[in-house]
């Protein structure tokens, strides 16, 4: 069993080596601010040719029930991966059902058929209107799926939980982006932690409240370092590609004003393909340099969480989010989407080796806390494509 | 033989080990630590995993669906297996084998076949029951977005335009309400869309060889106005988008074939506008066979072939659709009058020397239905 290195928490709890357990090596040294524990690493064993037998059945099954059977194909894929993470001798369970995917599904149709209608019928100049309220329910959506999905997760009996309003959590983090733009990007980092803190300082498992302490500072310098390289990096790869077309045009022939028009008509073409190419270059670009914050916040979020005594580390660098990202955009261009799988595996062994919970778990007294009543299906992370994580990201 | 499990009562988290005791209807659970022992009947037990060498075997009880028990030792499971005949499965192993899964592969395909041929053509159906209100608004959101090109209005054009449709119309069966427009475009192509508008590119006019063709090419866009094609093709698009998303969940590979596409029509709403175009040529005393003579061209026979590529890109010819036109086409009585003269067509050829903006003339189209 490793040790683990972690800063001083920040109610430092005296350790207490209980007798029944002599093997829990506990807190051994104070020092220096700094608290060494017992290291848990988290074992994933889910096996590629099992993920990808759920998928294929998945999609088979919904085809064939027109798209009623995804609820129920979305929890048996659930059930398996998360049935094979494994902390501290004991797996995780998914407890969710179908069924209440589907009832889920069921209360948010109305607000999925308003913005379709929206999107469908209201003219071309006012569809800007129907952008607010999906903007302010991409949060709600974020908080119902992750409120939904800790509330079905146990670990050794114990239910883990969440719980607030989706909306006021929408709310909350609507004024994080508005801060986010006025400020031109400046207060990102602020924000991230901030909506992170909002709802882990509302998540628990059992009776045990987690609570979450992260610091801004650590995150500014990568912040503004990948900031400043997305968008320099962004003008030049547009300004290159814009600047070579330009370049490579045909020259007008100014004798022949028939030809005017449609040389006007290859030059918008061709300048309007420029710019796309441009702009997907650079969103790549973008993805790839802040795959280096990622991972900063990342450790970040895992740095200031703590759940009763137990604490996380994070050991991902940006090279290491940067390789998993570029991989499995790569497997999906590639194969066509059919390597969707093997993305699923690489993200899950990913976070599996990334991840370290520290302090003794046999000692943690959790307690099974009220059964949350209210917390339904997600019913809107559809609408969205969200596939929001448990645990880190 | 004493069995030994790990235990979880669903109350604290903290590991029990337990010595089970196997009866006839239950299990005895009596834990180490000197807790009292709970008694688990078989009827209640929900089986959550089966043993298996990489995972221990996992079961709750309805009473207590927190607790979870967990046999780790393949004894401990042939003790207790043949008492769980009856417990509910909740086991998320999935117990399909790749030979089951190729089946439902097979199955799902043969649906999507079968609903990719069947759902369009009976979507088609319901375009009568779109109000004329919504498929006006539907085709000028079309007009409006994909043929955003300056309308041709040159006062003399125009005349001659009305003067070639009057007499155009005066073929029609039955009066009908379209709305004609030429946009300045070199692309030798005409569209009809829904609400009824009939747009025609200026590269049509350039590329036609005769006035005749012309007007073959105009009475076919008003069969397809004539018979709701552009809004049944619409709804045939739509109820094929629609069912793909529910089945995949997702149509936007649909989509990227673009409403375009949607509005392409199917082979036998082509043949049937022929049949209407060469009706309506005969009556008003046009010829139908330099109808047949512009399809000929776009097969590459004659001339101009590149540009006539993209009609068809669009409208698919062949060698049969010019046979069938030739069979029912008969040439018009030689003192048939022209329907304009040598000075009027060329004057019409001129119609986009002066031009206003898509949105203005859609607005002027919609002030003028008003007073209407």
């Amino acid at each position: 069993m490793t040790d683990l290195t972690l800063e001083q928490p920040p109610e430092a709890i005296p350790p207490q080596p209980t007798e029944a357990q002599p093997q829990a090596e506990a807190a051994q040294s104070v020092a220096g601010g700094r608290v060494t524990v017992k290291a848990n690493r988290i074992g994933y064993s889910g096996q590629t040719g099992s993920v990808y037998k759920i998928w294929l059945l998945n999609i088979f099954l919904t085809v064939i029930t027109l798209g009623i059977y995804s609820f129920w194909g979305k929890t048996r894929l659930r059930r398996y991966i998360m049935g094979c993470f494994k902390l501290g001798g004991d797996h995780f369970e998914y407890t969710g059902t179908g069924k209440e995917l589907f009832i889920g599904f069921l209360k948010v149709l109305p607000v999925i058929i308003a913005l379709y209608a929206g999107a469908f019928f209201l003219p071309p100049q006012m569809v800007v209107i129907i952008y607010l309220p999906i903007l302010y329910l991409f949060p709600v959506a974020i908080f119902m799926a992750m409120r939904y999905r800790l509330n079905r997760l146990t670990w050794r009996g114990i239910r883990a939980r969440l719980t607030g309003s989706p909306f006021r959590f929408g709310g909350f983090a609507l004024w994080r982006m508005f801060l986010n733009i006025i400020s031109f990007g400046i207060l990102i980092p602020a924000s991230d932690i901030a909506t992170y803190g909002y709802m882990v300082n509302r998540a628990g498992i059992g009776n045990v409240r987690a609570k979450f302490d992260g610091k801004v500072s650590a995150l500014i310098r990568t912040h503004i370092v990948t900031l400043i390289l997305c968008v320099v990096g962004a003008g030049v790869i547009t300004g290159v590609i814009v600047g070579m077309t330009y370049l490579g045009m045909p020259t007008l022939d100014e004798n022949d004003p028939a030809s005017k028009a449609q040389y006007v008509e290859q030059v918008t073409q061709m300048m309007s393909g420029a710019i796309f190419i441009g702009i997907f270059l650079s969103v790549g670009w973008i993805m790839l340099v802040r795959s280096y914050y990622h991972a900063a916040l990342m450790r970040e979020k895992m740095r200031g969480l703590t759940l009763g005594k137990i604490r996380f580390k994070c050991t991902a660098t940006g090279f290491d989010v940067l390789k998993l990202r570029l991989g499995n955009l790569l497997i999906i261009v590639f194969t066509l989407g059919l390597g969707f799988p093997v993305v699923i595996q690489r993200r899950m062994r990913f976070m599996a080796d990334k991840l370290m919970v520290g302090g003794d778990l046999d000692d943690a007294q959790m307690m099974q806390a009220a059964r949350e009543s209210g917390a339904a299906g997600e019913g809107l992370d559809d609408l969205f494509g969200i596939d929001a994580d448990l645990g880190i990201g | 033989m004493a069995l030994q499990a790990r235990f979880f009562d669903g109350l604290q988290s903290r590991p029990k080990t337990v010595t089970l005791a196997v009866s006839e209807t239950a299990l005895r659970l009596t834990p180490d630590d000197g807790t009292p022992a709970v008694l688990w009947r078989f009827d209640d037990i929900i089986l959550l995993d089966k043993y298996d060498r990489s995972h221990p075997g996992r079961l709750s009880v309805r009473h207590t669906p927190d607790a979870r028990l967990l046999i780790d030792s393949a004894a401990g499971w042939r003790a207790i297996a043949p008492h769980l005949v009856s417990a509910k499965n909740h086991g998320a192993s999935l117990s399909a084998s790749w030979g089951t899964l190729a089946a439902y592969a097979v199955l799902a395909a043969l649906l999507v076949v079968l609903v990719a041929h069947y759902v369009p053509r009976g979507a088609a159906h319901l375009a009568v029951f779109v109000p004329d209100s919504a498929a006006d608004s539907l085709g000028r959101q079309v007009v409006a977005s994909h043929f955003k090109h300056p309308v041709c209005v040159e006062p003399a054009g125009l005349a001659a335009f009305a003067k070639l449709r009057a007499r155009l119309e005066s073929g029609l069966e039955m009066p009908l309400a379209y709305k004609p427009v030429i946009v300045k475009n070199a692309q030798t192509n005409a569209f009809a869309s829904p609400g009824h508008y009939v747009v025609v590119f200026s590269g049509l006019i350039d590329g036609v060889g005769s006035m005749d063709e012309f007007a073959g090419v105009l009475a076919h866009e008003l069969g397809h106005v004539h018979y709701n094609h552009p809004m049944r093709s619409m709804m045939r698009y739509m109820g094929f988008s629609f069912i793909m998303t529910m089945m995949v969940g997702d149509s936007r590979v649909m989509d990227a074939a673009g409403l375009m596409n949607a509005m392409r029509f199917s082979r036998t709403d082509e043949a049937v506008a022929d049949d209407f175009a060469i009706g309506v040529l005969q009556r008003a005393g046009l010829n139908a066979l330099l109808f047949a003579g512009f399809f000929e061209r776009l097969d590459g026979k004659h001339g101009k072939s590149h540009a006539m590529l993209e009609y068809m890109s669009s409208h698919p010819a062949s060698a049969e659709r010019i046979k069938v036109i030739r069979a029912k086409a008969v040439p018009p009585s030689q003192d048939a009058a022209p329907a304009l003269s040598a000075a009027e067509w060329e004057s019409f050829k001129k119609i986009c020397s002066e031009t206003m903006p898509m949105e203005e003339w859609l607005q002027k189209q919609d002030s003028k239905d008003k007073k209407e």
